[in-house]
């Protein structure tokens, strides 16, 4: 195990924090929750360059005591109830100060690569109507005066 | 439509046995020697080594990355980067706003990861080349013009076809069209595009020509070699010219390339400045005037499908305000990992979202900035790159943004995100356009994107302000040429490519030229390097 990797206890951080980002019974078939988090953040951390790993583990410790400046309250982020938590990440992600909502936006998107990577939640998010444009169809587009192209 | 893998191997697949030096594997010092030896094997490198070897020399190919052959690649985005790309894809420019930079580590560079794009260099760049940089007809569009047609011919150059399309890029000619933007289908480098949406990923169908598929294979087949997972340390000086290159292979041995002729650095422009400094070169401009072409997406959720899954990766563009305003709109599909990140909010509402991520479409501004950075090192010998633009950049981003987000409400989004801090994460109507005029010219306020690179060994007469010299040699040290886009005076405005691919063409028939062997004429016909000549593809 790289030395670069979570800790027991920042990993149950992770997982509160994901689980908040993206949440089980929402409007997706799984939550992140119903992924293998731990290895996932396991295998970025040892593969990540030093620096982005230091600050994904930086922006976990950020997040974890956000609610005690932006609730005022002296609570760390996964004893707080789900709409609490999305209030605090929302905070954060429009934080006057840029290293906080940048380290939250590269948290985010490092967590999409195992959430959006997943093949249900990826078809999910895929899916297309039965106007599929794939089909192709009726209508014709003029381009640049001279071309025509099936729509 | 049939699929390649139906009709028969991948030009990656079926190599001359031998011709391939796997670095991950090497257990013990590794020693080579030939005409040439090209350090990197992107669109620079690959094109350099085939002109090279198409001229009957024998040339070794240095590549840092491994070889992922097309049947390899794979649609999710954590193996690819991890698998393609350098620090996988965590680069990322310093300043006044952290910008992520994205560079191939792989055979065929960043080609294997780009939208494979074609443009010819637009004429005012190579007149501010001359005019401003003293390269006078060192470089001129006469000069180009059969390297660009030997390259299109070779690599397929056209239009996107109508049928891969794919509605992003439709959607955007149809509201282009109507604004008077004067959009375009890209033209690229391809052969049978299967509109898989997967350039970005390397193109699983070797419909991409990619220099892992085309130059790299085509010069192995006229007896050229590559070493992989190999990265050159230094450049060999000896007596005042190139004689060959010193790298250490992924599992930690020694190799040794010597170079009877010279040696090509195509390293990139971030690496080929810190390569020539560890190589001995102090000339006062090495690593200065670095400039790139920052962009922005912004994603649009639509009433109807869009389906980013399907189509050209990049398959359309509008370069209408390039001379007014130096930007360029295009469009580009991104991958359900990359896109999830441009979409806001967090919890059920960003579920909500990202369950109708089939009706997004995304489309970005490139702008031709006038920034200026600088490629260094840092403490412990990693590249570091710094770089903001500029406040009239800034300013003409506003404007570029407003375009972006009007054809979309024009194309019928019913949501536009810009993702500029400052601004609502969500714009919903053409009334709010207007909110982009006020946007902040603060760097830090955006979430953009470096894909484009150049200059950090500039080329031009003086050594005293630039590193290569008209000839494409070093001004420090014979025989040793840089054809990356390290060289390029400025920014250009349209993706590179092509660009650095023919400066690369030219560059080896110069030294050919020099030489005394028979090569190009003046008049039109390229006597080298062409595949369908050289009988090898």
């Amino acid at each position: 195990m790289s030395w670069k990797c979570l800790t027991g206890v920042e990993h149950g951080w992770a997982a509160s924090v994901l689980d908040a980002m993206f949440p089980r019974g929402a409007s997706l078939p799984l939550g992140i929750a119903d992924m293998d988090v731990r290895g996932f953040l396991d295998r970025t951390f040892t593969s990540f360059p030093t620096e982005p790993a230091l600050g994904l583990r930086l922006t976990l410790w950020i997040i974890v005591f956000a609610p005690l400046l932006v609730l005022r309250r002296a609570r760390l982020f996964p004893s707080l109830p789900r709409l609490e938590q999305e209030r605090v990440l929302d905070a954060l992600f429009k934080s006057p100060i840029y290293a906080v909502r940048q380290l939250c936006v590269a948290l985010k998107a490092t967590a999409a690569l195992l959430y959006a990577g997943n093949s249900r939640v990826r078809a999910a998010m895929t899916r297309t109507s039965h106007l599929s444009p794939r089909s192709g169809g009726a209508r014709l587009v003029q381009l640049g005066g001279r071309r025509e192209l099936a729509v | 439509m049939s699929s390649r893998s139906e009709r028969g191997p991948f030009p990656d697949e079926n190599l001359p046995e031998g011709s391939v030096v796997d670095g991950a594997q090497l257990a013990s010092p590794f020693e080579d020697e030939a005409d040439y030896v090209v350090v990197g094997s992107g669109a620079a490198g690959a094109v350099a080594a085939h002109t090279l070897a198409t001229a009957g020399h024998s040339v070794i190919l240095c590549e840092e990355g491994p070889w992922v052959r097309t049947r390899e690649f794979t649609e999710d985005i954590d193996s690819s980067f991890r698998n393609l790309l350098r620090d996988n894809g965590l680069q990322v420019l310093r300043g006044r706003a952290y910008m992520p930079m994205l560079q191939g580590r792989v055979v065929g560079g960043s080609t294997v990861v780009n939208s494979a794009i074609a443009w010819r260099m637009p004429e005012d760049v190579v007149d501010e080349w001359r005019r401003d940089f003293g390269l006078g007809d060192a470089i001129t569009m006469k000069d180009l013009e059969p390297h660009y047609e030997a390259l299109e011919r070779d690599l397929g150059v056209h239009p996107v076809d109508e049928t891969v399309l794919g509605e992003n890029n439709r959607l955007f000619i149809e509201t282009g069209t109507k604004r008077g933007f004067e959009p375009q289908a890209m033209r690229r480098y391809e052969r049978e595009c299967q509109g898989s949406s997967r350039c970005i990923q390397g193109c699983p169908n070797g419909a991409k020509q990619g220099m892992n598929v085309t130059y790299v294979p085509w010069t192995l087949a006229l007896g050229g070699r590559i070493v992989t997972d190999a990265r050159v340390t230094r450049v060999v000086v000896a007596g005042g010219r190139a004689v060959g290159v010193e790298a250490r292979s992924k599992s930690g041995a020694r190799i040794t390339l010597r170079a009877r002729r010279g040696v090509f650095v195509a390293a990139s422009t971030v690496q080929t400045p810190n390569l020539l400094r560890r190589s001995g070169l102090r000339a006062r401009a090495l690593g200065e005037n670095f400039q790139a072409h920052p962009g922005q997406g912004f994603g649009a959720l639509f009433d109807k499908p869009v389906d980013m899954g399907f189509g050209a990766t990049q398959g359309a563009e509008s370069i209408h305000f390039r001379t007014s305003h130096r930007f360029k709109l295009e469009t580009i599909s991104m991958p359900p990992e990359l896109a999830t990140a441009r979409v806001p909010g967090v919890g059920a509402e960003l579920s909500k979202r990202l369950a109708q991520l089939g009706n997004v479409g995304v489309w970005v501004v490139q702008f031709r900035s006038e920034g200026k950075g600088r490629v260094g090192r840092t403490w412990g010998g990693a590249d570091r790159v710094t770089f903001s633009p500029t406040a009239g950049d800034m300013m003409r981003l506003r404007t570029a943004f407003a375009a972006i987000a009007t054809m979309m409400f024009d194309a019928g989004a019913r949501e536009v995100w810009p993702g500029i801090f400052g601004l609502p994460a969500v714009l919903g109507s053409h009334d709010d356009v207007k909110k982009l005029a006020e946007a902040s010219l603060d760097p830090r306020a955006y979430s953009m994107v470096a894909t484009h690179l150049f200059g950090a060994a500039r080329m031009g007469p003086d050594p005293r302000t630039s590193v290569v010299g008209p000839d494409f040699q070093t001004h420090e040290v014979r025989d040793l040429h840089v054809v990356d886009s390290s060289i390029f005076p400025t920014n250009l405005g349209v993706n590179p490519q092509h660009a650095i691919m023919t400066l690369s063409r030219l560059a080896a028939t110069r030294a050919l030229e020099r030489s005394g062997e028979i090569g190009v004429t003046r008049s039109g016909a390229v006597r080298v390097a062409s595949v369908a000549a050289a009988g090898a593809a």
